[in-house]
């Protein structure tokens, strides 16, 4: 054995090493890594999940979608805001040329991921619609799930810090340990009783509330704690929205498109509320936008605070910011009427 | 660096690589380094603590050695006042103000007494009540003082016990330092799977259960009786798992090392007694009590009132050893009172004939004396975990008063049950043995998964947030 006064490899000694058991338990999470944490089927098992959802939409919208001219990649917020049978009447579009893909929970890193993963399927599209709240722009990014789904190992690296990042990038690595979530969901047994299909309301939107909510005067305190979960605390970050955003306009402009940013409005006592808690807010979100546009004269804008600068009341309002199916449907013809007046068909039309 | 995080497994790794090529004297040097690192990620400033204990311990034993008896007593309290100067200014200087303020102010005067805006240094309680064992040692002519600094510095600052224990002996210790190390593959299986038991005791226990009790002893006036009964339960759980969970992983990761820590839990739920609890529950601590506390106070010699008056302040000082607050000394207090009474109960014992073992009233009898034990370490629970005395009141009288105590849905009661079975899983299985790695005498089909069991449980079981190890701040 080699020896020196520092140097000696006598300590470990691995005689009669014989890790049956150890490789036994080493087969058994190889097993749960390549047979579960790895497919695809794991992760679409719930189509009401985070990351299920992306797969429903592939499956019952994108795939059965035969021209799609315009594409709608958002929130929640602009999943409920914009109707597409009544954005394809008002622009005298035929019936499925526009697809709301807009997410639960849609930061503009899931946008870029649905983007990214259906870029194909969007050839015959002349205009993307990008939704995009100012809250994106403020606090560190989260882990969801589906950045655990789709997140590649330089976005792990680049846009996660600390605890997050080191989870992240053994996540990367150990899928399983990436794959937690959908993997309690598949023990709980949940995909057994799964939805069969996207549900749907006669206006096109996805619809996962009751379609007729309890509408009325906002109980203020729970809109104020909307509110301060949104805005209190976080006054810097949003790197990873911003590259995310970034990244899907280069794509989709690369691919011919034009852009359409859309921020729906809010109920009103929620932008006063914003005004309390983070007064510059406004400014930046618009001065950030502005710069995208000047870069980028494809690039177009239809930035809304309140509900009533849009003509709309407290009851086209389910909560701080969805909208009810009246809500949608003529908030829906003021983006069409407004489309038209900047000339964005026209513009759809040339390029074809 | 929390041992349940990515950046301290890695860390371990670096270590472990580097450490299995080194011999003897540089696996010291790089323990020393890797332990200043390891403390040095908490916070850097309080490494000056450590070098000053360090130092002061190190000199005046080494100056004992050939003293008179005077001057090696003066050697003695300067080391002794040095440690529990530093702690009693940095973790008791405030509680001792307000204490004070609190019975002035009970006395009608007016006390605007300065109080320090002070981090209490992580571990501090542990490293000083190990470099005293040393010293007391050295003076007691137990061991003689080691004049290689570096061994010293090694026994003070070793990383895997440095912040919450156990609180090693340096009988125990020093020598292991001193001499080579063998690792087999037998220490290295046994060494990891302790590390695996502890996650599992940390990770899926003790932090899963947190929040629920955070959110009935935070609102103890608006939740059921049964809530609350549930939290103490739970709150049993957790601490059993967090401590005991570190104790293993520090184990774990030392055997790998071919350095054996004593072990400090020994199945405290299964104890009949109090006096079992305390041979069972955190044992580096009640033996270090026994030893440099009860003892020289007198021990169990002497008339019955004296060894009642000795227990009392044991147990008294070592609930105040946890925490800068009376409800500590409460719960301390419970406990010794609870070994007073056991004391007693024994003496009463003697004059009545058992039951025949394996015999229907034998096993009575057992149940019975575990219940007790059981309610009694449940009821001193109460006053650790509570903030104050009024919020441990509100959870006893909420308990007592018997209002809500219907919820028999599943949901309720899966976590506490769920937990408890995995403890039972854990447990059982050792306490059989009489080793903390039975589940290496399985058959190796068994154990196999049973490794994979926990590895997943770790994974799916968790909570997405990780929770500081409670003991951290004592």
């Amino acid at each position: 054995m080699f020896r020196s006064s520092i140097f000696s490899f006598e300590t470990l000694t691995l005689k009669g090493f014989r890790p049956r058991g150890l490789v036994l338990c080493i087969l058994a999470l190889g097993v749960i890594e390549f047979g579960l944490a790895r497919t695809e089927w794991l992760w679409a098992l719930e189509p009401r999940s985070e990351s299920g959802i992306v797969d429903a939409m592939e499956r019952h919208v994108i795939r059965t979608a035969e021209r799609p001219r315009i594409i709608i990649l958002g929130n929640s917020r602009l999943r409920d805001a914009l109707a597409p049978r009544v954005l394809e009447e008002a622009l005298g579009l035929s019936r499925g040329s526009v697809l709301n893909l807009s997410l639960t929970a849609g930061e503009p890193f899931d946008s870029m991921v649905l983007y990214r993963r259906n870029r194909d399927r969007f050839s015959s599209c002349r205009l993307l619609i990008l939704g995009l709240d100012d809250w994106n722009l403020l606090g560190e990014p989260a882990a969801t799930e589906r950045v655990r789904r789709f997140a590649t190992f330089k976005e792990r690296w680049r846009w996660f810090h600390g605890d997050d990042r080191w989870s992240l990038l053994v996540g990367w690595i150990w899928r399983t340990y990436d794959a937690r979530i959908p993997l309690r969901r598949f023990m709980k047994f949940a995909w057994l009783f799964r939805i069969a299909a996207l549900p749907f309301g006669p206006d096109g939107r996805v619809i996962w509330r009751d379609e007729e909510p309890a509408v009325g005067p906002l109980v203020a305190p729970g809109l104020l704690a909307r509110a301060r979960s949104l805005y209190e605390g976080r006054h810097e970050g949003g790197e990873m929205a911003r590259d995310a955003f970034h990244e899907t306009i280069s794509m989709a402009r690369t691919d011919g498109l034009g852009i359409l940013i859309i921020r729906p409005p809010l109920r009103d006592a929620l932008v006063r509320e914003r005004e309390r808690l983070a007064p510059d807010l406004r400014v930046k979100f618009k001065a950030y936008l502005k710069k995208l546009v000047d870069s980028d004269h494809g690039i177009s804008l239809l930035i809304y605070d309140g509900g009533e600068a849009a003509g709309l009341g407290p009851k086209d309002f389910l909560d701080y910011g969805h909208m009810t199916a009246s809500g949608a449907s003529r908030f829906s013809r003021q983006v069409a009427l407004r489309m038209r007046q900047l000339q964005v068909l026209e513009r759809m039309a040339e390029a074809r | 660096m929390l041992f349940n995080t990515w950046q301290f497994g890695l860390f371990f790794v670096v270590v472990f690589a580097i450490y299995h090529t080194l011999s003897v004297r540089p696996q010291n040097v790089l323990l020393l380094l890797a332990s200043y690192f390891f403390y040095g990620c908490w916070d850097y400033r309080f490494l000056g603590l450590i070098f000053v204990s360090t130092a002061v311990d190190f000199t005046t034993s080494l100056y004992m050695e050939g003293a008179g008896p005077r001057r090696r007593r003066i050697l003695l309290w300067t080391s002794v006042f040095t440690n529990l100067g530093i702690l009693g200014v940095f973790k008791y200087f405030n509680f001792f103000v307000d204490s004070a303020s609190g019975l002035l102010e009970g006395l009608g005067f007016q006390a605007h007494l300065p109080i320090l805006r002070i981090v209490l240094p992580v571990g501090i309680s542990f490293y000083t009540f190990q470099t005293m064992a040393y010293t007391i040692d050295v003076y007691r002519r137990k061991l003689k003082p080691t004049r290689d600094l570096l061994l010293f510095a090694v026994y003070v600052s070793y990383f895997p016990q440095l912040v919450a224990g156990p609180i090693e002996r340096p009988q125990h210790l020093l020598p292991q330092f001193s001499a080579p190390r063998r690792v087999g593959t037998a220490q290295l299986a046994s060494g990891a799977l302790l590390v695996l038991i502890g996650l599992v005791r940390k990770v899926v226990i003790a932090d899963v259960v947190a929040p629920e009790v955070d959110a009935a002893f935070g609102d103890p006036l608006n939740v059921t009786s049964l809530h609350l009964l549930r939290a103490v339960l739970l709150f049993s759980l957790q601490i059993y798992g967090d401590f005991a969970g570190y104790s293993d992983i520090a184990r774990g990761i030392s055997r790998m090392l071919g350095i054996e820590l004593m072990r400090n839990f020994r199945h405290p739920y299964f104890a009949r007694s109090i006096t079992e609890f305390w041979r069972r529950w955190h044992i580096s601590h009640s033996t270090w009590l026994r030893d440099y506390l009860y003892i020289p106070l007198g021990g169990n010699r002497g008339p019955r009132w004296f060894v009642y008056r000795n227990l009392m302040l044991t147990m008294l000082l070592g609930g105040l050893w946890h925490g800068a607050a009376w409800t500590f000394v409460a719960w301390g207090g419970l406990h010794g009172l609870g070994l007073v009474l056991h004391k007693i109960w024994q003496g009463r014992r003697s004059r009545v004939a058992p039951g025949p073992p394996g015999s229907l009233v034998t096993g009575l009898q057992i149940a019975c004396s575990w219940a007790a034990t059981m309610a009694l370490v449940g009821i001193a629970w109460i006053f650790f975990r509570a903030p104050g005395f009024h919020a441990a009141w509100q959870v006893i009288t909420g308990i007592v008063s018997l209002r809500g105590f219907t919820d028999t849905s599943l949901a309720f009661w899966s976590l506490p049950f769920s937990r408890m079975a995995l403890v039972l899983f854990l447990d059982v299985p050792q306490f059989l043995a009489g080793d903390d790695a039975a589940i290496l005498g399985w058959p190796w089909p068994v154990r196999g998964l049973s490794y994979a069991g926990l590895v997943m449980a770790l994974v799916l079981l968790r909570r997405e947030i990780s929770v500081p190890f409670i003991y951290f701040q004592f």
